[in-house]
């Protein structure tokens, strides 16, 4: 089973990806903030997908994405960013940091589930 | 501060001096009167009305300024208490935000916990009538894809938290400067240099994270709300 670690400081958002992803048949992993996720990485966590809100306190989504990428084993894992924020240059700043893609919140059920599966491929 | 008093202040002085002198130049005018042979009369009466009018030309303005002046004082008090209201005003406003997040926080939890359940009593049913499972596949499959939808539609509580978040920041920032309005109208001594609202709104402006936020920013300045520089809502780099 495919392991998906989501960072949101919401717990409505962590609660609906989690339902979402879990029916459809992941296993899911949860963290409020960046540091938190950050911490469970380097404790040795390794989720085939990372997906992170952008905006959660001190550490953004950006700067989590560029302190994974450096993670033993993590530098070629998928990592999502799904924000409500819709500026271009913030969309750039993510991709240079490391993120495989941008989904702007609300994002639809199916549309989550289509990203996943593009970017998480079955073996 | 000086409290000022209409009545004690226009009897008590300049504009009783005025009075107080033209009764005196009255006075001398009466005195010559009588002095002096009734050809004068004419030309004293005319000298005793210009001085009269000088001496009132020389004080009544004055008068007038410092009454004006203690009117605006009066003015600024009225204006200092109304803004003090104004930010209990926006602290309430503020405090039912709050209730909000939370009331909605709350209640979108409970809807995915019971959507959650519901998911499971249903896939416990499917796995107790396999035997009848060919009849019910489609609906049994539309049944699963609602309830994805539900869990997925939940998101809506963490966009209008962040909305009502915003809301309540902005409200700080006007607040602050209410706070400082307040303070020099308390006392008109003090300077008032601060961020113009106009420059703080531009800020507020580069605080949004949502296009739909800076559409209606847009429009309540009366600017166009067409959304420039946004990107497909999914977006693989």
């Amino acid at each position: 089973m495919k392991r998906i670690l989501i960072i949101d400081d919401s717990a409505t958002i962590l609660l609906s990806m989690e339902g979402v992803l879990a029916k459809a048949g992941y296993a899911i992993d949860k963290a409020s903030s960046g540091e938190q996720a950050l911490t469970m990485l380097n404790d040795g966590l390794r989720p085939d997908l990372i997906i992170t809100d952008l905006y959660m306190g001190a550490m953004t989504g950006t700067d989590l994405i560029r302190l994974a990428r450096q993670v033993t084993g993590l530098r070629f894992t998928p990592m999502l960013m799904v924000t409500t924020e819709s500026q271009q240059d913030k969309r750039i700043d993510a991709k240079t940091a490391g993120a495989t893609g941008w989904l702007v919140k609300p994002v639809a059920p199916a549309a989550l589930l289509q990203v996943v599966r593009q970017v998480l491929p079955e073996r | 501060m000086t409290m000022f008093h209409p009545i004690k202040f226009c009897w008590n002085h300049p504009r009783a001096t005025a009075l107080a002198a033209a009764a005196l130049v009255s006075g001398l005018g009466v005195w010559l009167h009588g002095i002096l042979p009734p050809i004068a009369g004419w030309g004293l009466a005319m000298a005793e009305i210009g001085l009269g009018i000088g001496l009132a030309r020389l004080l009544w303005p004055q008068t007038e300024l410092v009454a004006r002046l203690n009117q605006s004082e009066k003015t600024a008090q009225r204006i200092a208490a109304e803004l003090a209201h104004y930010q209990t005003f926006t602290d309430i406003l503020r405090r039912q935000g709050e209730m909000v997040t939370a009331i909605t926080e709350s209640a979108a939890i409970t809807l995915i916990d019971g959507l959650r359940n519901v998911d499971a009593g249903i896939d416990r049913i499917v796995a107790d009538c396999s035997g009848n499972l060919n009849q019910n596949a489609e609906e049994i499959e539309e049944l699963s894809r609602l309830m994805i939808l539900l869990m997925g539609s939940i998101q809506f509580q963490d966009i209008t938290r962040q909305q009502i978040e915003q809301m309540a920041r902005m409200s700080v920032m006007v607040d602050q400067h209410i706070a400082l309005a307040h303070a020099a109208l308390a006392d008109l001594s003090r300077q008032f240099d601060t961020t113009s609202l106009a420059d703080k709104l531009d800020q507020v402006f580069a605080d949004y994270v949502m296009a739909a936020q800076r559409d209606s920013h847009r429009a309540a300045r009366g600017e166009s709300t067409d959304r420039e520089g946004i990107g497909a809502t999914v977006e693989l780099f």
